[in-house]
Parts: C-alpha cells; sequence; structure tokens
C-alpha cells in the first residue's frame, strides 16, 4: 500500500551536524509492501550520538517532516518511535525500533503516523525528560543550595 | 509445599513471558500531534532500516 504523495526519508546525525548515506532512502511509490532494507552509515557516526529523522515529501518541496519539532514548519514532531519486536515479511523476526511518520503538515495531516513505518536496528528512542523530571531535579537543586547556604552563613 | 510455591512461580512466570512477547504499539493518539521532538540515539555499530508499510 502506497501513500498517496511521493516520500524519501534522510537521517541526520545531530551530534557531527552530517547526513547519514544514503540521503532520500525509501522512496515509498517504489518498494513493494514490505519493502527494502536499508543500512545507513557516516564516517563521523559514533555510538551515543543523536539521530534525526526528516521526511521529504515531494508536494512540499520547501519543507522538511522532521523527528525535530525545531526543523518541521508546523513545530510539531513527524516521527512516532516505539520499541518493536516481530516479523517484517521475508525479513523475519526483526527486533528494533519502530519509526512511524507523518508525511503532511499540520492542518492537512490526520497525525496517525503511520504514513510511511520503519523498523531501525542499532538506535533507541531518546529520552525525553518531563515536567515532572524537571520539578524534581530542581526541587533538588534549591535543596542542595540551602543546605550549603546554611552551611557555610557566618 | 516449597516445591508446588515454586511450581506456581515458574508458570505465572511462563503466562507472563507470552504476554511481552510482541510490546509493539501503533501511535496511542491519533489526531493529536507529538509536541516534543522524538529523535534516537545511535547504540552501535552496523544500523539498519527496513520499510515495513507505507500507507495514508
Amino acid at each position: 500500500v502506497s501513500a498517496a504523495d511521493t516520500d524519501t526519508i534522510s537521517i541526520f546525525d545531530a551530534t557531527t551536524g552530517t547526513f547519514l548515506s544514503p540521503t532520500n532512502a525509501f522512496n515509498n511509490q517504489s518498494p513493494s509492501t514490505p519493502g527494502t532494507m536499508v543500512t545507513f552509515s557516516s564516517p563521523t557516526l559514533h555510538t551515543g550520538d543523536t539521530l534525526v529523522f526528516d521526511l521529504f515529501n515531494t508536494s512540499f518541496p520547501s519543507d522538511t517532516f522532521s523527528s525535530n519539532t525545531g526543523t518541521s514548519p508546523d513545530g510539531d514532531s513527524h516521527a512516532y518511535l516505539t520499541y518493536f519486536n516481530g516479523t517484517i515479511g521475508s525479513f523475519g523476526n526483526i527486533v528494533g525500533t519502530y519509526v512511524g511518520m507523518e508525511d503532511l503538515p499540520r492542518g492537512q495531516s490526520d497525525f496517525d503516523y503511520n504514513d510511511d513505518t520503519f523498523v531501525f536496528t542499532n538506535m533507541v528512542a531518546a529520552p525525553t525528560p518531563e515536567p515532572s523530571t524537571f520539578a524534581l531535579l530542581g526541587t533538588g537543586l534549591l535543596g542542595a543550595a540551602g543546605a550549603l547556604r546554611r552551611k557555610f552563613r557566618v | 509445599m516449597r516445591l508446588s510455591l515454586l511450581a506456581l512461580v515458574s508458570i505465572l512466570a511462563a503466562s507472563t513471558t507470552a504476554l511481552h512477547a510482541d510490546p509493539f504499539t501503533p501511535y496511542g493518539h491519533p489526531g493529536s500531534p507529538i509536541l516534543s521532538s522524538t529523535n534516537a540515539i545511535f547504540t552501535g555499530a552496523n544500523g539498519t532500516g527496513s520499510m515495513r508499510t507505507s500507507i495514508r
């Protein structure tokens, strides 16, 4: 099954500021379903680097629908990531990170994150600090500051 | 008594293993965009990706 628009994706190494090769991979109009397997590489890619998923839709030539909200035209993330352990066609059982992407901007999108879907091995979803985590950290820092102030008061 | 307790624990462990066999869940909030970045971290050499489906 193919999406109406022609989509490709690229993976950007945000740590080093370089795109992995190949770029504009997984043309959704070319492969059958399930489609193709691609190995991405970069000479500067190292364990721990942050990877950004960029989707290019030929119907929106000036936009990049990205997993990075700062890059997407609408400020939304266009990638949903979750753990995957299952069978993919002839590839058999694959354990990895499922990435479902949305290829339209806010106002035109159904935001079900299933326009182009992939499973990647060798990467995991980057942790996103929740507001409660920040609150806990802030409380701890305030407490530590208070304790130090009391200790060194003259 | 101890043996039967061990057996019970084994049965419980086996039954919950099946529940964890495929924890994949599709996006749970259709219509609602994700508002924060959802990037990934590279965990080692030879990363690959396979297209699963492509649907509207």
